[in-house]
């Protein structure tokens, strides 16, 4: 499936709400899959494993120091770790465990360094290496989709690999997983009734005037 | 309105501008995006050709209409088609209609013309690519399409009073870009210098729609009787605009960006500003000030309309634009700030004689004002900072949000609507919370209400928390804390009405948007949906070279009144 960056973000978005994360929060997950589809990474598939189950609640300690999260839910919890990471001076950096999609957190590290201005780093339990400053990303290895540990710290060391930077649409997607992510974001869809339909829609019913 | 001091130079506050009943009342200015648009073209003394019209005598086919732009090519490919009555609905739901249009990044090879084929007419269903910028389709006017293709088949121009009474041979039901059905993503085209502005490839792909529309008919007549047809007359061409009927969908769209609504919002009231601060007003501008306003009561007396809400607020504003007229002299306009003397002056009138006079003074003074439409685009919604403190959120929602606080939900009232997606072609619609099902997959119109929610939840924070840490615990909040953020920086990113209530009237957003794009003659055929005018009276493509393209507001068909 051939599609444009708004069709990956307000799929996934209206998927991830569909699923249980919040608007809003939804919306930046949405963020998170165009930014890696744009970075050449498969946004959709990242996404999928990380809205499947998601009635397990993900929270992130009280603690300072360098956080470790256990069974971490990267769709719950991605985000306040990369706000926490830059933003709140006790938090050193993140060890997601058994995290469901390490290369989701990619993305969502990704859209955060790029809205704040600032660099942060990523290992894989793979051994791949990440550093994402700005709209750039310089990675090492080949993304992992499978659930695995990731590491995310802030003031990356310099690397030679090479650059990244995001490209315009159009983006391709495996068919399999852009329906299945279409599936998940049309359960927002409400079925039409004779009401809504009379009452509830906008324009008219006939156009012969 | 406010008692200004004469010369002022405060915006008005966001608490007056951003309620429903005044956005509701606003009319299109120099400022809409028709109009930047058209001086955009004239600045590039555009030249729109047709290098393919392949249509037959009833008037199907294909064609291209291309224009070059900052030394880069655009084209509008339109499909035109027969279409059962049965078939012709302006519903977004429709699933067929009389043209189809893209507009393309380039001019088409006969390969693109063809995939587009298979494709624009099924609209929503085709599939498109980074290479189309926009999509759109239309429906003809049936009946005048038809009077006008008779009469001019006889060698006749059509009836004024038709005209004023239709005033479009085509009317559109959606024209969609940024990477809807796969078309090029706005991040494409929001760099380049003909689309920096908002909206401004979708106005061009109507303006080219209507030089379409008009060409069909003298086609379609010059086919019926090719020894005594005429073609459109040029007069009769430019008092043509485009139709649009408009439903639910732009309504969600002004909730959801509200940097962009801040930044409309702001050129208009900067626009106003500058104006009232002008002390002196030349004799030339007084004179533009008196034919404006005789173009206004002219305008008013065409704007017709079925809707008994709407026929009784133009009823009042035809009589509260003759008293204004009389207080209009070129005595008064000689005395000091007469803008805002005027302005103040229309306090005492209804809201859409507020406004009308607002946009009419704005009118003459582009030298002043135009440059302010450069800052009506948003290249990002994304404004967040998660180091905010808990107290920093509730100082921002005691300043901004007094009028989300003042709400009474326990009225059941007051949460009675609710805003979805319909799974018909994905259509928003509006439905009571209390009898319908679907309320749990609601859009997040309902700001006030959510305000409401995190005053009761940061009443148990720490002061001095992060929003980053507070979030991280009740991640609910974040799209609220966003919007929060958001208005502390752009004051008109709000509506302040509470869309959720069963009272609440989507037309009034509507009217807002379809004002700043520059249309008139709003036709409410309920609270959900309105039909409009797009480009009546505006310049046509031979009349770009010459110059004038920018004295078209609120137009008036001539011989018609």
């Amino acid at each position: 499936m051939i599609t444009s960056g708004f069709e990956i973000l307000s799929t996934v978005d209206k998927a991830a709400f569909a699923s249980g994360i919040p608007r809003g929060q939804a919306r930046e997950i949405g963020r998170a899959a165009q930014w890696l589809s744009a970075h050449g990474i498969d946004g959709v598939r990242a996404t999928l494993p990380a809205l499947k189950n998601l009635t397990t609640h993900c929270q992130i300690p009280d603690a300072t120091g360098e956080i470790i999260m256990a069974d971490a839910r990267v769709a719950r919890c991605g985000l306040s770790v990369m706000e926490l990471l830059f933003f709140d001076a006790s938090v050193d950096g993140f060890e997601l465990r058994a995290a469901d999609s390490p290369v989701l957190m990619l993305g969502i590290a990704g859209v955060s360094a790029q809205a704040y201005g600032k660099a942060v780093g990523l290992t894989f339990s793979g051994g791949g290496v990440v550093v994402v400053q700005g709209g750039q990303l310089k990675m090492t290895g080949q993304p992992e989709f499978a659930a695995g540990d990731v590491r995310i710290f802030c003031d990356p060391v310099e690397r030679d690999d090479p650059v990244t930077e995001a490209q315009d649409g159009p983006f391709e997607t495996a068919d399999g997983h852009w329906q299945e992510i279409a599936a998940l974001a049309s359960r927002i869809y409400v079925p039409e009734s004779e009401s809504s339909r009379n009452v509830g829609a906008g324009a008219g019913l006939t156009d012969n005037d | 309105m406010n008692q200004a001091v004469a010369g002022e130079t405060r915006l008005r506050s966001p608490d007056v501008v951003m309620r429903l009943d005044r956005m509701g009342s606003f009319f299109p200015t120099r400022l809409s995006f028709m109009r930047s648009f058209m001086r955009y073209l004239a600045s590039e003394l555009a030249q729109v050709s047709r290098p393919v019209w392949q249509m037959n005598a009833q008037g199907f086919g294909r064609a291209v209409y291309s224009v070059r732009l900052a030394k880069q090519d655009y084209s509008l490919v339109a499909f035109s088609n027969a279409l059962k009555d049965e078939d012709r609905s302006d519903r977004v739901i429709a699933s067929a209609w009389d043209t189809a249009f893209v507009l393309f990044d380039g001019v088409p090879d006969v390969d693109d013309l063809d995939r587009l084929q298979k494709n624009a007419p099924h609209q929503e269903a085709g599939r498109f690519t980074g290479s189309e910028l926009t999509l759109s389709r239309a429906n003809k006017s049936t009946r005048f399409f038809e009077h006008v293709v008779d009469r001019l088949s006889r060698g006749e121009q059509p009836d004024a009073a038709l005209l004023t009474k239709t005033g479009y041979l085509m009317r559109t039901t959606a024209v969609y870009g940024n990477g809807k059905f796969g078309i090029a993503d706005r991040r494409k085209i929001m760099h380049r210098a003909p689309f920096k502005g908002p909206y401004q490839a979708e106005m061009l792909t109507v303006w080219l729609i209507r030089e379409f529309s008009m060409d069909l008919a003298d086609h379609v007549a010059s086919a019926r009787d090719p020894a005594n047809a005429v073609c459109l007359h040029s007069d009769v061409r430019r008092q043509l605009g485009v139709g649009n009927a408009t439903g639910l969908g732009m309504a969600p769209f002004l909730v959801n960006h509200p940097v962009l609504l801040n930044n409309w919002v702001r050129a208009y009231e900067t626009a106003l500003n500058r104006v009232r601060a002008i002390k002196r007003c030349p004799d030339k501008v007084a004179q533009t000030i008196l034919l404006l306003i005789r173009r206004a009561k002219a305008h008013l007396q065409q704007w017709s309309v079925d809707d008994e809400i709407q026929t009784a607020r133009i009823i009042t504003l035809r009589r509260e634009l003759a008293e204004i007229s009389d207080f209009v002299t070129p005595a008064r306009l000689a005395g000091p700030y007469p803008f805002a003397k005027l302005l103040d002056a229309a306090g005492a009138y209804s809201l859409e004689c507020q406004e009308l006079l607002a946009a009419l003074v704005l009118e003459p003074h582009g030298p002043l004002i135009d440059d302010l439409t450069d800052e009506m685009a948003s290249e990002t919604e994304d404004v967040f900072d998660p180091s905010m403190t808990v107290s920093a959120v509730r100082r921002l929602i005691d300043s901004n949000y007094d009028w989300a606080l003042q709400i009474d939900f326990t009225r059941q009232r007051a949460t009675e609507m609710f805003w979805y997606t319909s799974a018909a072609k994905l259509e928003p619609r509006v439905g009571n919370r209390f009898t319908e099902p679907g309320a749990e997959w609601e859009m997040p119109l309902d700001i006030a209400f959510r305000v409401r929610a995190l005053v009761r939840d940061l009443a148990g924070a720490d002061a001095k928390m992060t929003v980053a840490r507070f979030l991280a615990g009740k991640p609910a909040h974040r799209y609220v804390i966003q919007r929060i953020q958001i208005n502390a920086a752009h004051p008109y990113s709000e509506i302040r009405d509470n869309l959720i209530d069963g009272g609440c009237r989507p037309i009034d957003m509507l009217r807002f948007k379809l004002a700043f794009f520059g249309a008139s003659k709003f036709d409410p055929k309920s609270d959900l949906w309105t039909r409009i005018n797009m480009f009546q009276g505006a310049p046509l493509r031979g009349d770009i070279a010459a110059g004038d393209v920018d004295d078209w507001w609120l137009p008036v068909l001539e011989g018609a009144v």
